[in-house]
């Protein structure tokens, strides 16, 4: 019973959306030319507005975390193996890699997230040629 | 404090007991310290403020519904942006957890008031409860094809025993640098702030040249409390955020 009158209600407002629908869209198409007059875009970049700071503190933790965890995973087996200080310096290597893969992930996240406007100096294309000495 | 030469900037970070449950002699100690108080403080803003914006259930929202519409929002969004629209059933995880932080972190910069996420063992806690819901959430949905979370796809055989240990200590460095990164720019932040601070009074003790001199801390002080605030909400969207692109890899185990 409720469900038949959901249903209706979800007619009715389907209904009054579709007569509505030119007049609202023509709206909308203005919305969006004005918004793209000042230069704002509806996309959502969630970490681009991140302040530098906040982005260096965010690739630096990642890598030192790595880096500590697999001190710590070493340091405990050799603990328990009694083979110090062979493991911890196998894990320290392993937590090395960790990091800098935790560090690229990040950065490949945050260029993926960048916006990029037609004036930015991404620096020199691949194919320019750049004389290495001069 | 009261020592212009003794300025102590760590002192804000003791912790005491408020008051304690048992004692020396019945063989348990549960004490209620004042980051629990705070942590209280913070659970209860949260409710009442969620509670009586949104009494009103106004078609036509006020200023504090829009307000909590627009907290809303802004965690649906990211949730849906980063764990697509199979996280939505972890929103009120991470909707929690993002106004926990985000409230406990303002309320620190009231003054006297403690903040519970410059401790380590919070942040930690916090972290490990989002890792502990990854992993549970991942092995009961995918059970062992969560593991293949630890292989690359397209990557040769003989290069994996070399991988998969890599693989692992990454994702094992995931809670660490959630907790650690919260923790240590409120830490930071507020040691900053109260040493900064401390040179103007201590400055002040040297006459009137102190009370100019002390201009520049001071404006320093100014500027570094609204820094402070904007670290403040920004750990906190930064720590949500990670919390649901973790949740996504418990969602879909392979990238």
């Amino acid at each position: 019973m409720s469900n038949s009158t959901k249903q209706t209600s979800d007619k009715r407002a389907s209904v009054s959306t579709g007569s509505r629908s030119d007049e609202t869209r023509a709206l909308a198409d203005k919305i969006k030319s004005a918004k793209m007059g000042a230069g704002i875009t509806d996309e959502k970049k969630s970490e681009s507005h991140l302040t530098g700071h906040a982005r260096a503190v965010r690739l630096g933790t990642e890598f030192i975390a790595a880096i500590l965890v697999g001190f710590g995973i070493g340091y405990f087996a050799d603990l328990i193996f009694g083979s110090s200080p062979w493991i911890m310096l196998v894990m320290v290597l392993v937590g090395f890699a960790a990091g800098v893969l935790n560090v690229v992930r990040s950065a490949n996240e945050m260029n993926a997230l960048a916006i990029i406007t037609p004036d930015m100096d991404l620096g020199p294309e691949d194919d320019e040629d750049v004389d290495p000495i001069n | 404090m009261a020592d212009p030469n003794k300025v102590d900037p760590i002192h804000q970070f003791a912790i005491t007991d408020i008051f304690s449950i048992g004692g020396e002699g019945a063989g348990f100690n549960i004490a209620f310290t004042n980051s629990a108080l705070f942590m209280v403080i913070t659970v209860l803003a949260i409710s009442a403020f969620l509670i009586l914006s949104t009494g009103g259930r106004g078609l036509v929202p006020g200023r504090l519904q829009l307000l909590s519409e627009m907290l809303y929002e802004f965690v649906a969004n990211m949730v849906r942006s980063s764990a697509g629209s199979e996280g939505m059933k972890f929103f009120p995880f991470v909707f929690s957890l993002f106004m926990f932080v985000l409230v406990a972190n303002l309320l620190g910069m009231v003054p006297y008031f403690f903040t519970i996420t410059s401790h380590i063992i919070v942040t930690f806690a916090l972290a490990m409860l989002v890792i502990t819901v990854v992993l549970v959430y991942g092995f009961m949905k995918n059970g062992l094809g969560f593991l293949k979370l630890f292989v690359p796809a397209g990557v040769p055989g003989y290069v994996l025993p070399i991988v998969i240990p890599i693989e692992i200590v990454s994702f094992l460095s995931r809670p660490i640098s959630l907790s650690v990164r919260l923790f240590a720019n409120m830490l930071a932040g507020h040691i900053t702030l109260k040493v900064f601070a401390g040179f103007i009074v201590t400055l002040s003790s040297f006459g009137f040249v102190g009370w100019l001199g002390a201009i520049l801390p001071f404006s320093m002080t100014v500027a570094l409390t609204a820094l402070e605030f904007l670290v403040s909400a920004l750990q906190a969207y930064v720590f949500a955020v990670l919390t649901s692109m973790y949740l996504n890899d418990a969602i879909h185990p392979s990238h």
